[in-house]
C-alpha cells in the first residue's frame, strides 16, 4: 500500500491532476465543435444555401442576401471553419437562418429560462432520489421497503410528457392551483419541474438504492453498532456517504438528461426556454442555432463531470489519482 | 421471551460474570413473517472475568452465530429463539437494538474477523476510536488524547499520527489493533472476538493474540475466542467449547478437551489438523523421494518489480533475483508471509505474469519474459487457485467447466469428451450427477476438486497450487491434500505448491523455498529447513506457528 507523501507533493499532484483534467474538458469541447460544424455546414447539399434561398423561408430576401455574404459560403470548408471560430472566439454564434437573429440572444433568452427549470429539477431529483433509496433500504416496514424500490423501475418506464399531461390535467385544468398558460413567476416552474425530476431521477435512485444496499451489508457497520452508535448516526453519517460515492458519477449523467428532458417538457408546458429553441431550429433546420446549442450543452455537460471528478477525492480518500499514467480508479462510469 | 422472567436481573454490587450463555437457541428466518428455523440449539456456557474460552468448529458449526448472539449483532431475519444470555448480568437475549445501545462498548467489545473491511474507509482511524469514547460521557477535550493513548497502547507505532490516517493507509495487523482498541475503550466486561486472526499472516496472527493476552490480563477482561483452528484454540483458552451442526458436542478445561478428547468428532478435528500430525504422509514422502527425476521447472535470477501507484507509492521489488529448482515428481514448498512475492512466482511460472529479469523454463522450454496474451504451455504446466469459486464460471454446469478445456484444445470427439470427463471425476472421487449441476450448488470441497478436475483434463506434468486448501475446513482440507497426494503419484505430478501454511508443508512438501521480501531466505530439503532454521526470520515464522500438543489416546472410542 502506498504510503500518503508530504502535503505540498499532494497539492504540487494536485494542480498538475487540475489542469490535465481541465484541458481534457476543453478538448472535448473543441472536438464537439468541429465534429458538428462539419457535420451541418459542409455537408454536400448546401444546407444553408438551400435554406436561406428557399422560397417557403420567411426571412426577407435582403436580409437573406446579407446572411448569405456573413456566411462566406463560397470558401473552402476549412477556411469556413476558420472563420466561424474567429468569429466564436469573439463570442459571435453567428445569426438565425429563420428569423435573422443573432443565435447569442436567442440562447440567452431560452438559458435564462431553461437553467432555472433545470437547477430547481436538479434540487427535486437529488431530493426525491435520496428519499426513495433511504424509504427502500432503511424503511422499519417490509412492505414499504419493496414499494419503494419498485418507485425507480416505475419511473424509468414513465414517459415525461404522459407525466406532464397528468400534472397540467390534475393541477392546472382540475384544481386550478396553476395556469397552464400565464406566467407565473417560480410557480409556473414547479409542474415542469416536478415532471423532469420524475422522469430523470429513476437510474440515480437505483444506483443509491444499490450503493446503500451494499454498504449497508459491509462488516463496518457491525463495528459501528457494536461500539454504541446511534442507527440513525450509522445510516445517515456511515451507510450514506459510502453508498452514495457511485451515485456522484450519475449526477454528471442527470444534468445531460435534465437538458434532453427540457424539449420535451418545454413543448408540453407551453414554456419558450432552451429546449424550445432547440426543439424549432431542429424543425426548422436552423444550423447555426442547432450548432450553439449543441456546443452549449456539451460545454455545461463537460463542465458537471469535471465537478464531480474534481470533487471525488475529497468524497473517498481511498482514490488514488495517477498522475504519471493518466488512469484512475475511480468508480466512474462515462465520461462525456 | 420467557426465560428471562426466570433469570431476575443480577443486583449492580453482585459480581455477574461476563457471560452467562443457558440453553440458547437462534434461528433465522428463511421468508418475511415464517418461524425461525433454529440453527443452533441448547449451547451452555460461561466466561469468567480474565478467563478465555474457544468456541471452535467448521464452518457451518453455528459457532459465529453463536458469537452475534451474545454481541446482539444478529441480522435482521435472525433471532434467539430459546434460552437466555446474561452479558454482565443484564438479560441480552431479549434486548432491542435501542436497550442494548447503553450496554456496547461498556459492557462488550466486538473484535471482528475481518480487520480490512471493518473500519468506515471514509473516516480518519482517530475519529472512528473517538465515537467508541463517546457513549462514555468521555470529557471531550481530553478525547483526542485518550485516541492516542489507546493506539499506543495497543501498540501502534507513531500514535499520534496515525490516528490522522484512514484505514486503507495501514496494513491488516495495525487495523486489527486498531479494531480491538475500539473494542476496549469504554471499559468492558467481556471481549468476543470472531475469528480475529483468519485474516492475517501467522506471525502478525501471534502479535495480535499475544496482544489480547495481555489486556485480557490486564483488564480483568473476558474472551470469548471464536475459531476454526484448534492448536489456537489450545495456545489461547482455558475452556474449550466444540460445536458441530449448532449442537455442543464437547465441552471442558482445554486439557480435557483438546489432549483427551471423549467426543469422536473432536477426535477427527485434531487428526485432520496439519499441525497435529507433520509426519502423516511421512511414508509416501519417503517413497517420493527415491523416484525424483530431472528438474521440470527451473526459475534461475528471476526479479520482478511492481511499478509505483501513483505519486505516493514507492515501487515494489515483488521478486529479488529469486532462483528455484522444482524436480519431476516431486513437490516444492514456496512459503512467506502476504507480500513476500510467493504468488507472484507462481503466477511468474505458470505464465501469467511477466518478469523483469532472469529466466524461467518449464520442462525444457524457456519461457518469455511478457507472456502472451493465451497460455502456450497449457497441456504442460497448469495452476490452481485459492478460491475456486471465483476461478470458475458460476454461470456453467460442472460438464461445461470441465469440458471447456478439451473444447480449446481441440482435443477429442463430443463421445470421446464426455468420456474423459467421467473419467477425471472418478478420479477426483466426485460422482456423476454432479455433472449436471451449477458451480454454485456445490460444497468449496466440491468446488476444488471440480477446480483440480479442470486442471487435470489436459494432462499437465507441473501443477502450480496456490493455497489451494486455505479456504477450507480442516477436514475438507485433509481429504484435498489426500487426494493431491495420490493423484501426484499416480501421474508422476510434480508440485509447486504455494502456501503459507507451514505445517502443511512438513507434512506434503520435498523441498522448500521461503520468501521474505522478495528474497530467498532459505532454501533446500524440508526437513533440514524444518529442524535447523538459519535465518531468524525462519524461525520466527516456525514460532509463530500454533502446535497441538501430543495428546493422549482418545477416552472410550
Amino acid at each position: 500500500m502506498p504510503e500518503r507523501t508530504a502535503s505540498s507533493d499532494r497539492t504540487a499532484s494536485e494542480r498538475a491532476y487540475v489542469v490535465r483534467r481541465v484541458g481534457q474538458a476543453l478538448l472535448v469541447i473543441a472536438l464537439v465543435y468541429t465534429i458538428v460544424f462539419f457535420t451541418l455546414f459542409v455537408l454536400p447539399g448546401d444546407p444553408v444555401e438551400n435554406k436561406l434561398t428557399s422560397p417557403q423561408n420567411p426571412l426577407p430576401p435582403s436580409a437573406a442576401e446579407a446572411l448569405l455574404r456573413y456566411y462566406q459560403l463560397d470558401l473552402s470548408p476549412f477556411a469556413q471553419f476558420a472563420v466561424g471560430l474567429g468569429r466564436l472566439v469573439r463570442g459571435d454564434l453567428g445569426f438565425s437562418l429563420v428569423s435573422g437573429k443573432p443565435v447569442v440572444d436567442l440562447l440567452a433568452q431560452g438559458l435564462s429560462d431553461t437553467v432555472v427549470l433545470a437547477a430547481l429539477a436538479f434540487v427535486l431529483t437529488v431530493g426525491l432520489s435520496l428519499a426513495i433509496a433511504l424509504t427502500a433500504v432503511f424503511a422499519p416496514w417490509g412492505s414499504l421497503r419493496s414499494l419503494a424500490a419498485s418507485v425507480p423501475v416505475l419511473s424509468i418506464s414513465a414517459p415525461s410528457f404522459l407525466v406532464g399531461f397528468l400534472l397540467l390535467t390534475v393541477f392546472s385544468f382540475q384544481l386550478g392551483w396553476v395556469s397552464s398558460i400565464r406566467d407565473q413567476g417560480l410557480a409556473s416552474y414547479v409542474l415542469p419541474a416536478v415532471t423532469l425530476a420524475i422522469a430523470v431521477n429513476g437510474p440515480l435512485s437505483q444506483v443509491l438504492v444499490q450503493g446503500l444496499t451494499k454498504a449497508r451489508r459491509e462488516p463496518f457497520v457491525d463495528v459501528l453498532r457494536a461500539k454504541g452508535v446511534g442507527e440513525r448516526r450509522i445510516a445517515l453519517g456511515h451507510v450514506l456517504r459510502n453508498g452514495a460515492v457511485p451515485a456522484v458519477t450519475m449526477l454528471g449523467l442527470i444534468v445531460g438528461e435534465l437538458f434532453a428532458g427540457a424539449v420535451v417538457v418545454e413543448t408540453v408546458f407551453s414554456r419558450t426556454g432552451l429546449g424550445f429553441v432547440t426543439f424549432e431550429s431542429v424543425r426548422d433546420q436552423d444550423t447555426p442555432v442547432i450548432l450553439a446549442v449543441v456546443l452549449l450543452v456539451s460545454t455545461l455537460y463537460v463542465l458537471v463531470n469535471l465537478v464531480t471528478d474534481l470533487l471525488y477525492p475529497r468524497l473517498d480518500p481511498r482514490i488514488v489519482r495517477r498522475t504519471a499514467t493518466g488512469r484512475r480508479r475511480t468508480p466512474k462510469a462515462a465520461v462525456a | 421471551m420467557t426465560a428471562t422472567a426466570t433469570h431476575p436481573a443480577v443486583p449492580a454490587t453482585a459480581p455477574a460474570a461476563p457471560l452467562v450463555v443457558q440453553d440458547l437457541g437462534v434461528g433465522y428466518r428463511r421468508r418475511r413473517g415464517t418461524r425461525p428455523a433454529d440453527v443452533v440449539h441448547g449451547v451452555s456456557f460461561t466466561v469468567e472475568a480474565g478467563q478465555t474460552v474457544a468456541l471452535v468448529g467448521q464452518s457451518g458449526s453455528g459457532k459465529s452465530t453463536v458469537a452475534r448472539a451474545v454481541a446482539g449483532l444478529l441480522p435482521g431475519n435472525g433471532a434467539v429463539t430459546a434460552g437466555s444470555v446474561h452479558v454482565a448480568g443484564h438479560p441480552v437475549s431479549s434486548f432491542t437494538r435501542r436497550q442494548w445501545r447503553p450496554l456496547r462498548g461498556s459492557a462488550l467489545g466486538f473484535v471482528p474477523q475481518d480487520p480490512l473491511s471493518s473500519l468506515d474507509p471514509l473516516q480518519r482511524v482517530g475519529t472512528q476510536l473517538a465515537a467508541a469514547l463517546a457513549p462514555t460521557g468521555f470529557p471531550r477535550d481530553r478525547v483526542a488524547e485518550r485516541v492516542v493513548e489507546l493506539l499506543d497502547h495497543v501498540g501502534i507505532p507513531d500514535a499520534a499520527h496515525k490516528a490522522r490516517a484512514y484505514p486503507h493507509e495501514l496494513s491488516g495487523g495495525q487495523l486489527q489493533r486498531v479494531l480491538i482498541a475500539i473494542a476496549i475503550a469504554a471499559g468492558p466486561a467481556l471481549l468476543v472476538a470472531d475469528e480475529p486472526t483468519s485474516a492475517l499472516d501467522v506471525t502478525v496472527q501471534k502479535r495480535i493474540l499475544d496482544l489480547v493476552d495481555g489486556l485480557r490480563a490486564e483488564l480483568g477482561l473476558g474472551v470469548l475466542f471464536i475459531t476454526h483452528d484448534l492448536a489456537l484454540a489450545q495456545e489461547r483458552s482455558d475452556e474449550v467449547v466444540v460445536l458441530r451442526d449448532g449442537v455442543v458436542r464437547e465441552h471442558g478445561p482445554v486439557r480435557q478437551v483438546l489432549v483427551a478428547p471423549r467426543d469422536p468428532y473432536t477426535v477427527t478435528l485434531l487428526g485432520d489438523a496439519p499441525s497435529s500430525a507433520p509426519d502423516r504422509y511421512r511414508d509416501r514422502v519417503t517413497v517420493r523421494a527415491a523416484a525424483v527425476g530431472e528438474p521440470v521447472v527451473e526459475v534461475a535470477g528471476v526479479s520482478k518489480v511492481f511499478a509505483a501507484r501513483g505519486r505516493g507509492g514507492a515501487a515494489v521489488q515483488a521478486l529479488d533475483d529469486v532462483s528455484l529448482r522444482l524436480s519431476r515428481g516431486s513437490v516444492h514448498a514456496l512459503v512467506g508471509e502476504s507480500g513476500s512475492g510467493k504468488t507472484t512466482l507462481g503466477r511468474v511460472v505458470a505464465g501469467l505474469t511477466a518478469f523483469d529479469a532472469g529466466e524461467v523454463a518449464v520442462a525444457g522450454r524457456r519461457l518469455p519474459a511478457e507472456p502472451p496474451y493465451a497460455n502456450p504451455f497449457a497441456r504442460r504446466l497448469q495452476m490452481v487457485y485459492q478460491n475456486p469459486l471465483s476461478a470458475l464460471d458460476p454461470r456453467y454446469s460442472v460438464r461445461r467447466v470441465l469440458e471447456e478445456p478439451l473444447r480449446v484444445h481441440r482435443i477429442g470427439e463430443p463421445a470421446q469428451r464426455r468420456e474423459r470427463v467421467a473419467r477425471i471425476l472418478d478420479q477426483v472421487a466426485l460422482p456423476s450427477d454432479v455433472l449436471v449441476r451449477g458451480v454454485r450448488e456445490l460444497s468449496g470441497g466440491q468446488r476444488q476438486r471440480v477446480a483440480l478436475a479442470r486442471t487435470l483434463l489436459l494432462e499437465p506434468q507441473v501443477l502450480v497450487l496456490d493455497e489451494p486448501t486455505s479456504a477450507l475446513d480442516v477436514t475438507v482440507q485433509a481429504q484435498i491434500v489426500d487426494l493431491l497426494l495420490s493423484l501426484q503419484e499416480e501421474q508422476g505430478l510434480s508440485y509447486l505448491f504455494v502456501t503459507h501454511d507451514l505445517g502443511l508443508v512438513r507434512q506434503v512438501a520435498d523441498t522448500v523455498t521461503v520468501l521474505q521480501r522478495g528474497r530467498v531466505v532459505e532454501q533446500g530439503p524440508v526437513d533440514d529447513v524444518f529442524a535447523d532454521p538459519r535465518e531468524a526470520y525462519m524461525r520466527e515464522l516456525l514460532d509463530a506457528v500454533p502446535r497441538l500438543v501430543e495428546r493422549a489416546a482418545p477416552v472410550g472410542v
